[in-house]
């Protein structure tokens, strides 16, 4: 069953077959939350959305529809819309939470360990993810589905329901707002710094 | 002054096109935890339909058989009893396919409206 294609897998998941929603679980349930972290910012969050759209799945597996579209690019973009609802509900995700935040399982040097270096890199990452999050909805998917996703820009554009040209143009105007974030960010950072050192 | 902080950084445009990738992690507990959810779920469907059907036998055997059967007895009483009972002439055998006719359509109907039922209920 493990060598069937995900298409094959969805049929007998609308007989009731388990096993095989077990195995498309077990598929794409990585690319998916990486998704779902990424836009949300929080690991509990990605997850709580991630388990609700499988769940969705396995009860109404007939939502998708083979001939509109391959599994994964509309399971895309059911995640993608699953979060906007977290989003819209929640009102979270604000730059103090994403300064403190998540990624637990992510192997950051601390400045206390005197690697300065590392230290750099883990803001200069931190900020970057602020600059994504600061983006508009629409930028935000764009640079996730594109970047963190990895997915081909015709395939995004797909989920996206908009064209190529227009995914492009989207994700240029994202990194031109991440630039002028990550910039403003790092001035603050080396106003404080200077402020600490002349206190000091 | 903000280039050069970022040179200092070494945020570059490259970088920015080419965002490092986070390890997010093991996904295993959310798998475990969706399936333990969709199994329950599956069981839990299972049981709704056994009850469903259930229901809809029980509602097919007091709507439908149990008239019926009364229907029955009573043509089965006219047919039968009534006369040698009243001490009348015996019914004509053309009355008694009459009333067998009316029994069988009767027993149609009662058929059609057991498909209806349980198809409603399904």
């Amino acid at each position: 069953m493990n060598q069937l294609p995900d298409a094959e897998l969805m049929a007998l998941i609308r007989s009731g077959d388990h096993s095989a929603f077990a195995v498309l679980l077990d598929r794409h349930t990585t690319k998916f939350f990486t998704l779902a972290a990424h836009s949300l910012g929080r690991h509990a969050d990605a997850e709580d959305v991630v388990q609700s759209c499988f769940i969705k799945l396995w009860q109404n597996p007939v939502a998708w529809d083979p001939a509109k579209a391959k599994f994964t690019t509309w399971f895309y973009r059911v995640v993608v819309n699953a979060c906007h609802d977290w989003r819209r509900k929640s009102q979270t995700v604000d730059h103090e939470e994403l300064k403190e935040s998540h990624y637990s399982h992510t192997k950051v040097a601390s400045e206390e360990e005197g690697a300065v270096l590392r230290a750099d890199e883990a803001r200069q990452q931190q900020f970057l993810e602020i600059a994504i999050a600061a983006l508009p909805s629409s930028q935000r998917d764009a640079i996730n589905l594109a970047v963190y996703s990895g997915l081909p820009q015709k395939e995004v554009a797909e989920i996206m329901d908009i064209s190529v040209k227009a995914l492009e143009s989207l994700l240029v105007r994202a990194k031109r707002s991440m630039h002028t974030t990550v910039a403003e960010l790092l001035t603050a950072a080396q106003s404080n710094n200077l402020k600490s050192e002349t206190l000091g | 002054m903000v280039d050069q902080r970022n040179h200092n950084l070494n945020i570059t445009q490259a970088e920015v096109l080419n965002l490092p990738r986070r390890d997010i992690g093991s996904t295993e507990h959310l798998k475990a935890k969706i399936l333990e959810q969709t199994n329950g779920m599956a069981q839990t469907l299972a049981l709704e339909e056994q009850v469903a059907v259930s229901k809809a036998h029980q509602r097919v055997w007091t709507r439908v058989w149990m008239p019926m059967a009364l229907a029955a007895s009573l043509v089965l009483a006219v047919v039968l009893w009534l006369p040698s009972s009243v001490y009348v002439t015996p019914l004509s055998s053309s009355v008694v396919d009459e009333l067998l006719s009316n029994a069988e359509l009767e027993f149609q109907d009662a058929l059609l409206l057991q498909d209806e039922l349980i198809f409603a209920d399904l």
